[in-house]
């Protein structure tokens, strides 16, 4: 077998270390590799971003590459699209704005599979038309956000997206995260449930002498086998795992605002529109 | 003395089955490889068409609003039209991806034509055709690109060690793609 194996296993290494290419990796929704942006609007359009990614799960995102060889511009965006997976997995709503100097001066809207409908070629053109002139007069910062900007409102206006064939696996994600945060929750509900008290004086886990009702409470008496010391606590009584689950629920989807998560998944088709400035 | 463990008393039988096992993955793994590989080359050629279908609706329209800004352009004008009708009767995909090129080439002309008419370029609605156009055609040059990378990945796997030796035995052969459309393949994105 190692015959057989050592051989594969060396050509796979090869194989992944040839096709490998070297693309930057996202900064953040604005990613300012030639460094033209003002710190101002960088900072506008990371916000920017952030907020369209909230209301509408798309991204935008923008960046500025000095040379783009050997590659033209296009063909860059589509290529950079794909590795920074633009967009949330199984929609492919995402967008990228690239501007590029060398070998030419040329901004490029890059469209993903899942907002071609809402966010089409022409649509893209028009956007771009409009802004160019802000990118010809050295604007770069309020060029792009302005960009973003109309990106973006073209993109919430249409609210979610179909996106395209690969939801079946978005959905086996989905119902994988609900039911290990059920799992979870049931096996919290247990740990935390069991009250307990520890004897403040003696450091030792105290004995439940007695335990009374009391409206929605339960008073549970304490007493320190070693001191005797009795303390009473009174919980809210819990009802069961059905409450468990809806409290579940609702906690679901917290946990990922404010930072910047990267790409989600997308992929782009080579769609959108392109043009020098 | 102790009584011999499980282990002991089975431990050729254990070996002899964990390297049969290894090997029949292995064998099924190297199949399947080929399997996702073939399928992955037809998926990409399915892309190339939907670009290609792209193009073609937008045709119409286009012929149309440009018929009614020149008068000198029939000739061009019926060749996209004669094109277009070809394109969706074509029956292999050699033919589909060769009517599909030409009426790239047809349309690219057809645009640099148009651009001598200024009433026409002033239009909102070519404007747009223009843009969708040039979007499809990029789109059709980077499935065009990813279906020939798709082709080169089986054909990698097919030829290389272990794959070649595997290919045969499992009848997975080398996948063509057109060497008589050379320039085709390297169809520039099209800057306007």
């Amino acid at each position: 077998m190692k015959k057989f194996l050592l051989p594969a296993i060396v050509l796979l290494l090869f194989s992944i270390s040839v096709s490998a290419q070297s693309f930057p990796k996202p900064v953040n929704y604005a990613s300012d590799f030639a460094n033209v942006i003002e710190p101002e609007w960088e900072a506008a359009i990371n916000s920017l971003g952030r907020e369209i990614e909230l209301n509408s799960t798309s991204q935008v995102f923008i960046a500025t590459v000095d040379d783009t060889t050997p590659y033209v511009a296009k063909e860059y965006a589509t290529k950079l699209f794909d590795e920074w997976n633009i967009g949330q997995k199984g929609k492919d709503n995402g967008v990228l704005i690239l501007l590029t100097f060398k070998p030419e001066r040329r901004v490029e809207i890059e469209t993903g599979y899942g907002v071609e409908g809402i966010l089409t070629d022409s649509r893209a053109g028009n956007i771009r038309r409009e802004f160019t002139p802000l990118l010809t007069e050295g604007k770069y910062g309020e060029g792009l956000f302005k960009m973003a900007k109309a990106t973006g409102d073209v993109i919430s206006g249409s609210g979610e997206f179909s996106g395209t064939n690969k939801s079946e696996d978005y959905f086996d994600n989905f119902w994988l995260v609900i039911w290990l945060v059920v799992f979870v929750f049931i096996i919290l509900s247990f740990v935390l449930g069991r009250v307990s008290q520890k004897c403040p004086d003696c450091k030792i886990k105290m004995a439940v002498a007695k335990t009374t009702e009391d409206g929605e409470y339960t008073v549970y008496e304490f007493v320190c086998k070693k001191c005797g010391k009795k303390i009473k606590k009174k919980v809210r009584r819990r009802h069961g795992i059905g409450g468990m689950i809806i409290v579940a629920g609702g906690g679901f989807g917290g946990g990922s605002g404010g930072g910047f998560g990267g790409g989600g998944g997308g992929g782009s088709g080579g769609g959108g529109s392109g043009g020098g400035f | 003395m102790a009584e011999k463990s499980f282990w002991q008393k089975h431990k050729k039988a254990i070996i002899g089955l964990i390297i049969i096992l290894v090997i029949a993955l292995f064998f099924i793994s190297m199949f399947n490889n080929f399997v996702v590989l073939d399928q992955d080359i037809n998926g990409k050629w399915s892309e190339v068409e939907n670009q290609y279908q792209r193009q073609y609706d937008l045709i119409p329209n286009l012929v149309t609003l440009v018929k009614s800004y020149t008068t000198y352009e029939g000739e061009l004008l019926q060749n996209l039209t004669d094109l277009r009708t070809r394109w969706s009767s074509a029956k292999t995909q050699l033919e589909r991806d060769t009517t599909g090129q030409q009426i790239t080439f047809g349309l690219e002309k057809l645009i640099a034509v148009a651009e001598n008419y200024p009433d026409l370029k002033a239009q909102s609605q070519y404007t747009n055709l223009k843009d969708e156009l040039t979007g499809a055609q990029n789109r059709i040059s980077t499935a065009r690109g990813r279906y020939i990378q798709s082709i080169q990945g089986f054909n990698t796997a097919v030829r290389t060690f272990p794959g070649n030796v595997f290919s045969g035995i499992f009848g997975f052969k080398e996948r063509t793609y057109y060497t008589a459309q050379e320039d085709a393949l390297n169809t520039p994105v099209v800057n306007l």
